[in-house]
């Protein structure tokens, strides 16, 4: 069974989702590659608004996440942190 | 009443410095894990980072007491009243070592069995007070104790490093496995001052190992 995602995981996977569509997503596309139910990815993306690692578009009167420079550099980081925490088995 | 120092006179303060130097490291490693708890919120880094500032604080304490004693004793300014000082501060720094660097260790053995239950946790710090006051004065047993302790870590930061395969790990199992050692080196203190400056140097050595884990990680793009 796949081990359970940590929050900080799970911030490291709707980032990466963002960027895989070249920095701007839909919300139901962010849905579908995030494996989050709709309220958890809610509370997530808000609380990741409110941090100022993604914004909040509007284009056409659709809503879009884009992925701001604080974001990319929490994802380069991401990767370090797993590196230090897979060096203590944690 | 005794105030016992291992140190040989050449290498008075030459042991601050390395615990100095050791207790950087340690708050190094404890402020990023402390970084990535507050990311995460997860018990576990909240161990990782409480066992590394414990450790470094643990440290600060050893090497200020070393020092300020080396100062007195150097300086040949003792008188009774004096000696008193020192003996009561001696005993306090000895105490807030041992019991720091006791709970690090035991915090690191928790977090890696993956203990939850909060009795276990409970009765795990009761026997760190208990293992204090056996080794007041007995400097050979909290090396004994430590040695045992580090002796569990290492072996899971071996298994750790078997199922990853990655350099970092390796290097961390390396360092632990250093201090575990440094430890086995100092509980023959009583027999030569050569032990204590051996042991010093091996356990400042398993800190910078640790410490090159950590920047081959930050080297990493």
């Amino acid at each position: 069974m796949k081990e359970k995602r940590d929050r900080m995981q799970i911030v490291h996977d709707i980032l990466q989702a963002i960027v895989d569509k070249q920095g701007k997503i839909k919300p139901t596309h962010l849905l579908y590659k995030s494996n989050l139910s709709h309220g958890r990815l809610m509370h997530y993306v808000q609380d990741l608004v409110d941090k100022d690692l993604v914004k909040k578009d509007f284009d056409d009167s659709s809503t879009f996440y884009i992925i701001t420079d604080k974001g990319l550099k929490f994802l380069a980081e991401y990767r370090r942190m797993r590196e230090f925490t897979d060096s203590f088995g944690l | 009443m005794d105030i016992v120092v291992y140190s040989p006179v050449w290498f008075f303060g030459y042991d601050s410095i390395c615990e100095l130097i050791s207790m950087f490291i340690t708050f190094f490693i404890g402020v990023y894990a402390y970084r990535i708890f507050k990311l995460s919120g997860q018990r576990k880094y909240k161990f990782l980072y409480l066992s590394f500032i414990l450790l470094g604080i643990a440290f600060l304490a050893k090497s200020i007491t070393n020092w300020i004693i080396y100062k007195e004793w150097v300086t040949q300014q003792l008188y009774v009243g004096k000696v008193i000082q020192l003996y009561a501060l001696y005993n306090l720094g000895y105490l807030i070592h041992v019991v720091l660097a006791l709970s690090a260790y035991m915090l690191l053995v928790l977090l890696l069995w993956d203990v939850r239950d909060r009795r276990v946790i409970s009765l795990s710090f009761i026997f760190v007070i208990m293992m204090t006051i056996l080794t007041e004065q007995v400097f050979a047993s909290f090396h004994i104790i430590s040695f045992i302790l580090l002796g569990f870590i290492c072996a899971e930061f071996w298994k750790n490093a078997r199922k990853t395969k990655k350099k970092s790990s390796y290097f961390v199992f390396a360092g632990f496995a250093v201090l575990m050692l440094s430890q086995l080196v100092f509980v023959f203190i009583n027999r030569l001052p050569a032990f204590y400056v051996a042991g010093e140097i091996v356990q400042l050595a398993g800190y910078v190992l640790l410490l090159i884990t950590l920047l081959s990680i930050f080297g990493k793009k």
